[in-house]
This record gives C-alpha cells, structure tokens and sequence, in this order.
C-alpha cells in the first residue's frame, strides 16, 4: 500500500536545515555542533517513525514536482531505502559526537564549512536512499559528489588538492560520462525512470534490444563510480586526506553506500533480476566485482598506512554488496543487501579506531602502532571486533552476510564454486591483512625510544562512539532480524 | 631422594647395565617358555609365535627409526636454525 | 534437572569475561580455580539428553547434545581446563587466562554442538583464542608464528565452511552433524574431512602443530596440546566413523610424528611431533571405525590430554626456570630439578604405553582393534611407531634435559631450580591421573561410548609389550652418539606457505601494486594531460600557425584546456557548468541521431 507523506522528505530537510544552521552559528562552536547532533537525532527519528509502516509492507510515496510525464522529483520510502536510512541516519549521530572529539581534538581550521557540508551530505545520501526514480537519485548522488568535496580538500594543503582533484573527476565524469546518457536513453527507451516495485520484473518493456540494454547496465555499474568498483576505485584510497570522520561516515558509511545503493537499486529495481537473467546479465557481473574483491583484498595486505588499508578493504567490501546481487538468487541479494548495514556499522568502528588513534598519537602508520595496543586497549579491541565482523567470523555480524552469500552462490545453476572459492579467498586475505594490526598493537615491541610517554585513549567522545559501534556490530550478528525483515521484503 | 637413588645408580653404572641386561634376558625367557604368556590364543599372527619375536621387533623398529630418520634428516630436511630469518 | 542445563562453555565464557574485575586482589586465586572447578562439576553432574535449543534466522540451532561420545570428551576436556588454569596460577596477565578459557569454551562447544552452525562457531572461537596463547610468549618469532597459525587455520575452517555450504544445499538445508555418510562420499564430505583434519594436524596439514607449540607460551601450550587436535578427533569420530581413508592417514601420521621427533632439537617441538604421532593412533582408529576402535579413538584421547599435557608442563616448566627449551642449551639437571623430572618420567612412560600407566590401556585398545579387523599392516605399523615414541618421549627427552652431556651456560644452571608450587601441584594431578588411570582400569572404560569387552592386562600383552619397550631402550642406548642433539631445523611442510608468502608479497607489491598506481593516475597521465598538450598545443598553433582561418576552433579547444585546469584547482561551479553543456550535447547528438 502506498502512503502519500511527505515523511522522507522531511527526513533529508532535517538535514539540510541542520546545514544552515550549523553554517550560520559559526561563532559558537557548542551551539554549532549542538545542531549537527540535533539535525541528526531529528532526521533519525524521522526515519525510525517509518519503520513500523514499512514493515507492514506499506511505501510512504512524495512527489515533490513534474518536469515532463515518467520525468518527476519523487520520494520514496521502502524496506529497501530503509536499509540504508536507517543506518546512515543513525550513525550520523554517532559520527557527530566523534567528530567533535576529533576536530576539536586536534585543532582543525574550518570546522563551521565541515560541519556545514558534512550536514549537506547526509541531505543527499538520505536523498538518494529516499529517490523514487533515476532522475532523482541521480539528482541528489551529484549533490553528494559536490558537498563532500570540501570535505575531501579540507586541508587545503597540496596532498588534499590532490585527492580532492581526483574524487571530484573521477566521481562527476564516470556519473556524467556515463550514468547521465544511460539514464537519458532508458528514459527515450521506455518513457519513464521510475523505479519498478519489485526486484523482478525491471522498467524495460518486452522487445528492447538486448544489446542496448546490457551497454545501459555496463555504464550504469562503472557510472556509480561511488561503488568504488575496479578500476574506477581509486578515488576513495585518494579520499583519504580528509579528517578522519569524514573517512569513517561518508567513505565507509554515506558516500559509497550512495554508489552501492545507487548500483543495486538499480539493477534491482530498473533492469530488474528477469531481464537480467535472460541477458545473463548476473555471472559476468559476478566475476567482475570478484576481481574487485580479491585484488583490492591483495593491495590491502601491502598498505602501511591504516587508512589507506581500511579504504582498500572497503573497496573490496563493498563488491561484496553488489556480488550479493549479481548472484541473483534470493539468498544472495539478502547477503547482498545487508551487507550494507553489516559492513557500515564494522568499517566505521575501524576508521573511528584509526581516527582515534591519530587523535591520540598522531600515527598513521601500522609499523608504528606496534605495542599501542596496550595503552588503548579499548580502540584496539573495537578494531580486533570490527575486523572479525569484516573477516566474517561468527558470531560478528560479519559471518551474516557471508553465510548468505555463500547459500546465495550455492542456488546459482551454474558457476556456484568459482564464486565460493571467491569469497573463501577474501576471507582469508582479509585475515591477512587485518590481524596484524591488531596482534601488532598488543603484542608487538614498542618501537626504540618511543615508549608513548604521556599518551592515552582518545577522548571518551571519540571512545564511546566507537564502543557503541562496535558493540552494535556483535549485536547485529547474533539478532541479525531487524535488518533482515527489510532484507526479506526486497526480495520477496 | 630422587637425586640419591640416581646418583646410586650412576655410581654402580657396572651392575646398573648388568642388572639391565640381565631384565632383558630373563623377558626373552619368559617368552620362549611355553604356556607361560598364552601366546598361543592371543597371537593374531604366525609370526608372533617365533620364540622373541616382539624383543626382536622392538630392537629392529628402534634401529630403522633411528637410521631412517636420521638418513631423511641429513639427506633432505635438516638446514641452519636461522634458515627462514631474512 | 532435565530441562535445567547449563553450557559448560557459557560458564567457561562468563567466567573469562568477568575474569578482568578479579584479576587482582585476594579473590584472584580462588576465582581461577572455581571457574573451571563449576565446569567440571556442572559436565560430572550432566544429564544425558538434548538441550540448549535456540532459534537463529531459519535455523533451529542445538548447543547441547549430551551423549557418551561427548560426555568423555567434555569431561577430561574440563578436568584438563582446571589442571592448566592450576598450573598457570602464577601468570598475572588477566588476558591469557581469558584466552586459554575462552578456548576451551570453544572446545567445549564443539563437543556439545548438535549442528553444523554451533560447530562453525565454535570452532571459529578456538582458532581466534588460542592464537593469542602463542601471541602472549611476546618473542617477535612467536607473533609471526601465531599470524601463520591464525591463516593456517582460517584456511582450514574455510574448508569446513565450504563443505558444510555445499552439504547444506545439497540435502536441501539440513545442518544436523552427526555421521555424514562414509560410504558415498561426495566433495562436501571431503571438504568437511579437510577441516577436521587440518585440526587434528594430519600430514599434509600438519606443519601449523610444531611451530606453533614450540613458539606458545608455557601456559598457552599446556593448552593447546589438550584441545585443538582432540577436538577434532572427536569431531571425526563424530562424523567420519569407519571412513577408510582415515586408516592410512593415521597410520603415515603416526610414523611422521616420529621420524621429525628423531631429528627435533626443541623439546616442545619434539613434543609436539608426538601429538601428531599419537593423534595418529586416534585418527586410524576412527578410521577402523568399530566399536572397539572408537573407543580406543576415545580411550586414547582422553588418556593423551593428560599425559601429553604433563609432558608439557615437564618441559614448560624447564622452560619457565631456565628460559631453554632445547637440547643444545640443556643437560644434566636431574640434580637441580629432580622432581620434574620424575613428572616428565611419568608422562614419558604413559605416552610410550608402560604397562601401569595410562597409555598402556588405551593405545592397545586401538591397535587390538585391527588386529581384530584383520588389518595387520596397520597394526604392526603403529606398533612400531609406539617403539619410536618410546625412544623420543619416554627416553630422549628426559635423558638430554636432565642427564646426557650438561649444555647448560652458567646462566641456565644458576637459574634452574624446582618450579613454582602451583605448577608442582598441576604436575601432580596430572601425574596421579596418569597412574590411576593406567592401574584402574574401570574408571576409564566405564565413561567410553560403548561397553568395553577389552583387558589389557593379559599375560601376552604385558609381555609383548614389555619385550618391544625394553628392547627400544636398549637400541636408544647403543645408538645413543647418533641420538647426540644437533643445533638445527628441519624443514617441515610449512616452508610451502612461510615461502609462498613471501613470493605472494612480492607479487602484491610490484605488479599488482604498480598496476594500481597506474591506474590510479591515468586519468591523469592518460586524460588530462594529453588535454593540456593538446590545447596547449592547438594554442600555439592558432597563435603561430594559421592565424586567422581555424582561429575559433583553436580556440576553444584551448579554453577546454583551461577549463579542465579550473577542475584540478577544484573551481566547482565550472565542472558543473561544463557538465551540462556536455548533457546538452549528448542530448543533441541523440536527437540528430
């Protein structure tokens, strides 16, 4: 049943007028980031309001205005943006108390253009998740490009120039190069860009040239170039000169969420999972993103700098999600699609940590973590959990997520062991590359006329939101219900 | 007292080895007798009625374990200590 | 107290959780005996039945499945917790006793698990925990040997993983794990097997056993020896009862063991060698697959947890005094550590099966099964290996600590003395044990899974296996200048992946790495700056060229390049504006087209 509310939208004006706020309280940095935690638990609340709704089946539905007949700005909200919503909405709240701790924690210059943007890019994540056509998503994925490449550049220095050059061509050509005509021909295709409301049947109707179609799919999974998928990934390794909550919300939460929602909702909802198996559309996606999996995985293991590692592991993660739902069986696009909370909730626990640990000792480097552990065992312990979940050990969220991968590779009639050997080869490297970190941190040498003198954990804004997210993390895998009743409404 | 009675030992090391041998001797005997150990229902094999067999097999399996085993180990395995340091 | 049961585990995880707020103060020993004291009475007093049934997404889980199988193991599992915890009084560090208890939780939870999830998890808890009793030796060798422990073992319940992935979607989601169906195995089968079998350090699996019980912590390996690769026995006893392969696998194991304990040189390693070697014995047995067989499987793994055990604390206890453990850097020291030596003695003699010591009646138990089955290569093989076992544990080990050539450097002398009382006392337990069990038949053969019709002590055996002891011992000391320790490694099965990393690395780091650097700055190397040449290229042509004829379309050209600058300085309003002119431009070109 649909709901016409205007809920959603009220949703991502929370934020936008979180934004304005922030921006035009400047000179009362208390008041300033008393916004930003306003606008977030608002915007949160929003969301959570609807939960009950959309867990009955029902589909809150806005349209905001008409540009031509199938051409609208229209919200929506289903169990699928749910996914997404709801953990990006909530784990603003917690980035907005971390990042107070880290950027009052180290001094940054420009913390009022911080918040602002960070505001506006939470507007249009939520934007997206909300988006009820292809007009509209891509809409608000380009504000999303925009607001975040302050954010990017916020050091301003030459190295930020840098990454924030390579974000913003990498992310607005793919999207325009590629995204933009597609989304143009699908509209000339079949007069609307609406979103279908089911993962099945797609928007296309019978008799459109398969050859057309599959280009259409090509740009659309390299256009979303937030998905960080191989070899259009290499702005978010790039992204990483930003402060670190920028790091852990927006590339590990809001931003490339945006490219993995953007890509599946997408292949879910406008190609849809019949058209896609007909054109055998699936497998070869498949083994694309796996490539992304195990060679990201590979140059993870290789990184010294922590954040360059967690950005690495992200890029592979995130195939994960749209591996799930290149599977297309519906164990696979569950995995795939709660892959979203499971590792949101794991990677921000992480970059907290590295965020944390910079805070409190200004290390980037793991070779120079060694024996760290012992003076922050609560950051290091987070990280040791929020590496289990991303290795997939049971009982971390994690194992979720792979064990309905793994079934979902099993239902495919064919190619089900070259993708289980697949996902056994990432958990592997990911044990490799991510428990040095931690067993270097506690049982390590403290490195020669270092002995940490005077250091101690991160400020206790920075400490509990990492507590709390890292405890969600283990919560999530052993009642993993919540976020799988929406999981299990996409796909039915 | 442990290090007494040992010490006691190694003092005597003539009649410790006699002693020994003489224990050796005596289980062979005991084997060879007929009736005596019920070899003759517990054996699974012919070869376990061979007067000795298992003093013989003992003695022989304790041989090849160490001459193989240290063959093996000249001829293939063994390296330095520090052979995965670098 | 039917429907009242309590994990034995979840006590050993709650007590390790609750660990950190006893971990000084009065409270602190008494708290580290009655945790693992509770367990152990809470497995004595356990009802036989099903319990712990939990609701997990589509599956209906089973945490306690209480049988004769599980309850010997459960209960020498426990009994060996609270000797080690004992035995580890004296360490302060709160963190490895949560790990050694967290482990044996996971033991625990395999043994009671009644489904495949409860085992995966579980058997994911033991990988995970028991790393970090490696980890906390602190040498820099023991943290590279816990990271390969760690991989070597992810690896092997990845395989477990896949196995049980496939088995579940070919039996239309069932997860029950019991007997998994030997005689037309499928590749599911085998996976799970591997799994097992990498647990229970079958060669070729084997090479992560020695080095990671060499390198532990005195504790840490007291521990291990006790639980991975029993539990995994117990899993193949479990699931792969008469699986024929498992025969000559056992058998080749338990020769392995033996020839790399002749050439060891690291008495935890040699030690080590010999649990590969013993499990050997279980791993045929199960492999037999009779009712006799499994419970010599059974016998024998519960009278190896505490001998082997004892041996560990024998030698870690060299270890804890002297801070040596091998051959080269010992000797002589009956008359400074006179009574660990009798203990090493006593577990000496039960792992070489002397007749009044626990291994007397179990290993015979396994070897009189196929003897009974007919399968006497097997048999006489793995009666040959117990001369070799008896020649390494029984003879070699306490003869080079505590008597031979004294190695020692002043340093080890002075420092060696009798351990610490706590130690002493686990030692006795475990030595008392050892007698008991060995001298009172019934009270091991009564816990079995299945009535025992087996007397060890008959006439035969005790003279057979008197003749092949007396005679090994006799071979050890005419031979004992080729038995001379030597100061070197030999090379195991582990060089494949300690070497192969290192290739895997190199690999990672320059192709693999230097394609993703070009990659990463292609756009930059391969689209904007060709643009800027080219525009500036077109500039100085139009200026210096045709003036005047192309002039607009140089021009341009060399305002794209200006733009494309404007996008590297970040100037945003003109990536905008150039994108939807670029729009408009497709759009056009659809529309003519």
């Amino acid at each position: 049943m649909e709901i016409v509310s205007i809920k959603p939208l009220v949703a991502m004006l929370f934020a936008l007028a979180g934004a304005i706020l922030v921006s035009l309280s400047g000179r009362k940095p208390n008041l300033r980031e008393g916004w930003s935690v306003v606008a977030a638990v608002c915007m949160f609340g929003t969301i959570a309001s609807m939960v009950p709704e959309v867990m009955h089946g029902n589909m809150y539905k806005q349209t905001l205005f008409t540009i031509l007949p199938g051409l609208s700005v229209t919200f929506r909200a289903d169990a699928f943006s749910m996914i997404f919503a709801v953990v990006a909405s909530f784990l603003w709240i917690l980035a907005a108390f971390y990042s107070m701790g880290y950027m009052r924690g180290l001094n940054e210059h420009a913390q009022t253009r911080f918040n602002t943007c960070f505001a506006l890019a939470l507007f249009g994540a939520v934007g997206v998740a909300f988006a009820d056509n292809l007009f509209t998503l891509y809409l608000f994925y380009e504000i999303v490009s925009v607001c975040t490449y302050p954010l990017v550049a916020h050091h301003q220095d030459e190295e930020g120039y840098e990454g924030a050059r390579k974000y913003i061509v990498y992310l607005t050509t793919t999207a325009k190069g590629l995204v933009l005509p597609a989304m143009i021909l699908i509209y000339v295709l079949t007069g609307t860009l609406d979103f279908a409301t089911n993962v099945h049947t797609g928007i296309f109707p019978e008799g459109v040239s398969s050859v057309l179609v599959t280009v259409l799919y090509a740009c659309c999974i390299l256009g979303f170039a937030k998905n960080g998928v191989m070899p259009v990934h290499n702005w978010l390794p790039g992204a990483m000169v930003a402060p670190t909550p920028v790091s852990a919300l927006l590339h590990a939460v809001a931003v490339v969420k945006v490219g993995v929602f953007s890509t599946t909702r997408v292949m879910l909802y406008v190609f849809g999972v019949d058209t896609m198996s007909a054109l055998n559309l699936g497998v070869p996606t498949a083994y694309f993103v796996s490539f992304t999996i195990l060679t990201a995985s590979v140059i993870a293991l290789t990184k010294d700098n922590l954040k360059s590692r967690l950005a690495y592991s992200t890029v592979s993660q995130l195939s994960y999600i749209i591996l799930g739902v290149a599977l297309l069986t519906p164990n696979g696009i569950e995995g795939g699609l709660v892959h979203i909370a499971n590792h949101a909730f794991s990677k921000i626990t992480l970059f907290f940590c590295a965020g944390a640990i910079y805070v409190a000792t200004h290390k980037k480097y793991i070779s120079e973590m060694s024996g760290l552990g012992r003076t922050m065992p609560f950051t290091f312990a987070a990280f040791g959990i929020a590496s289990l979940s991303m290795i997939g050990a049971p009982p971390v969220a994690g194992f979720v997520t792979k064990w309905k991968l793994l079934v979902g590779a099993m239902e495919m009639p064919v190619h089900s062991l070259g993708i289980l050997c697949v996902l056994l080869a990432s958990t592997l490297l990911n044990v490799g590359y991510f428990a040095p970190v931690t067993y270097k941190a506690f049982f390590g040498k403290r490195p020669e006329g270092e002995p940490y003198v005077g250091v101690r954990e991160a400020p206790l804004s920075m400490v509990i939101p990492i507590m709390i997210a890292a405890v969600i993390s283990v919560i999530i895998g052993i009642w993993p219900d919540f976020m799988m009743t929406f999981v299990n409404m996409v796909t039915q | 007292m442990i290090v007494q009675i040992i010490d006691f030992f190694r003092d005597r090391m003539k009649m410790t080895v006699r002693l020994c041998y003489g224990v050796l001797a005596l289980l062979v005997v005991i084997d060879i007798i007929p009736g005596l150990t019920g070899k003759e229902h517990h054996a699974h094999t012919w070869v376990e009625h061979i007067p000795g067999w298992w003093s013989v097999f003992g003695f022989i399996a304790c041989t090849l374990i160490i001459l193989i085993s240290k063959w093996f180990g000249h001829t293939f395995v063994m390296t330095r200590e520090d052979f995965y340091d670098d | 107290m039917i429907d009242f049961w309590i994990h034995p585990a979840l006590i050993m995880i709650v007590g390790a959780l609750l660990l950190p707020f006893f971990a000084k103060g009065p409270l602190r020993i008494p708290y580290l005996i009655a945790v693992p004291l509770v367990s152990f009475v809470n497995v004595l007093l356990m009802q036989k039945g099903t319990f712990g049934i939990v609701q997990f997404m589509d599956w209906t889980l089973t945490f306690g499945r209480v049988d004769r199988l599980s309850h010997v193991f459960g209960f020498i599992m426990t009994l060996m917790c609270l000797i080690g915890t004992i035995y580890g009084l004296h360490v302060k560090q709160a963190g490895q006793h949560m790990a050694a208890w967290l482990y044996v939780a996971g033991s625990l939870g395999v043994l009671y698990c009644g489904d495949y999830v409860v085992l995966f998890l579980f058997w994911e808890l033991m990988a995970f925990t028991s790393v970090f009793l490696i980890w906390y030796r602190g040498r820099k060798e023991s943290l590279n040997a816990g990271y390969r422990y760690l991989l070597v073992h992810t690896a092997g319940g990845l395989a477990l993983l896949a196995g049980f992935v496939l088995r579940y979607q070919a039996t239309g989601g069932d997860i029950f794990f019991g007997p998994v169906g030997v005689d037309s195995p499928t590749l599911s089968t085998y996976l799970i097997m591997i799994g097992f079998l990498l647990n229970a350090a079958v060669p070729p699996f084997h090479s992560w056993l020695p080095e990671a019980y060499g390198e532990a912590s005195v504790t840490g390996s007291v521990f291990m020896c006790a639980f991975t690769t029993k539990t995994a026995v117990y899993a193949l006893a479990r699931g792969f009862a008469g699986m024929d392969i498992l025969v000559p696998m056992g058998v080749i194991m338990a020769l392995y063991g033996v020839v790399y304990a002749v050439l060891e040189n690291d008495s935890r390693r040699l030690l080590a060698y010999h649990i590969i070697s013993q499990v050997g014995y279980m791993v045929a047995g199960v492999g037999i697959g009779t009712q006799m067989a499994i419970n010599g499987a059974a016998a024998h793994a519960f009278a190896h947890i505490l001998y082997k055990g004892l041996l560990f604390m024998g030698c870690g206890s060299v270890l804890y005094m002297t801070g040596q453990s091998k051959f080269t850097e010992l000797g002589g020291l009956y008359k400074k550590m006179p009574r660990a030596f009798l203990y090493t003695l006593i577990g000496g003699l039960s792992i070489s099966a002397f007749p009044l010591f626990s291994g007397f009646v179990s290993k015979s138990m396994i070897v009189a099964a196929g003897f009974s089955e007919h399968i006497y290569w097997a048999a006489f093989l793995l009666t040959l290996a117990s001369a070799g076992t008896f020649l390494h544990t029984g003879l070699k080990v306490p003869y080079f600590i505590w008597f031979g050539k004294n190695n020692c450097a002043k340093e080890t002398w002075d420092r060696a003395a009798e351990p610490p009382k706590n130690m002493e006392v686990a030692m006795i337990i475990a030595s008392f044990l050892c007698i008991f069990i060995g001298c009172y038949t019934p009270f091991l053969y009564d816990l079995l899974p299945y009535e025992v019709n087996y007397d060890p002590y008959t006439a035969y055996h005790l003279s057979e296996s008197m003749q092949i002891l007396l005679f090994t011992a006799l071979g050890f000391f005419l031979f004992i200048k080729k038995l001379a320790p030597e100061a070197k490694i030999a090379i195991d099965l582990d060089i494949i992946y300690r070497k192969g990393a290192k290739l895997f690395m190199w690999f990672a780091r320059k192709p693999v790495q230097t394609v993703d650097d070009a990659v990463s700055e292609a756009y930059n190397d391969g689209g904007l700056v060709p643009l800027m040449t080219t525009a500036r290229f077109a500039s100085w042509f139009d200026w210096h060229g045709i003036d005047g004829v192309v002039d607009g379309i140089a021009r341009t050209v060399r305002n794209i390049g200006g733009g494309l600058r404007k996008v590297q300085s970040g100037q945003l309003q003109y990536s905008i504006y150039y994108a939807v002119s670029f729009v408009a431009l497709v759009i056009a070109a659809y529309v003519l087209a």
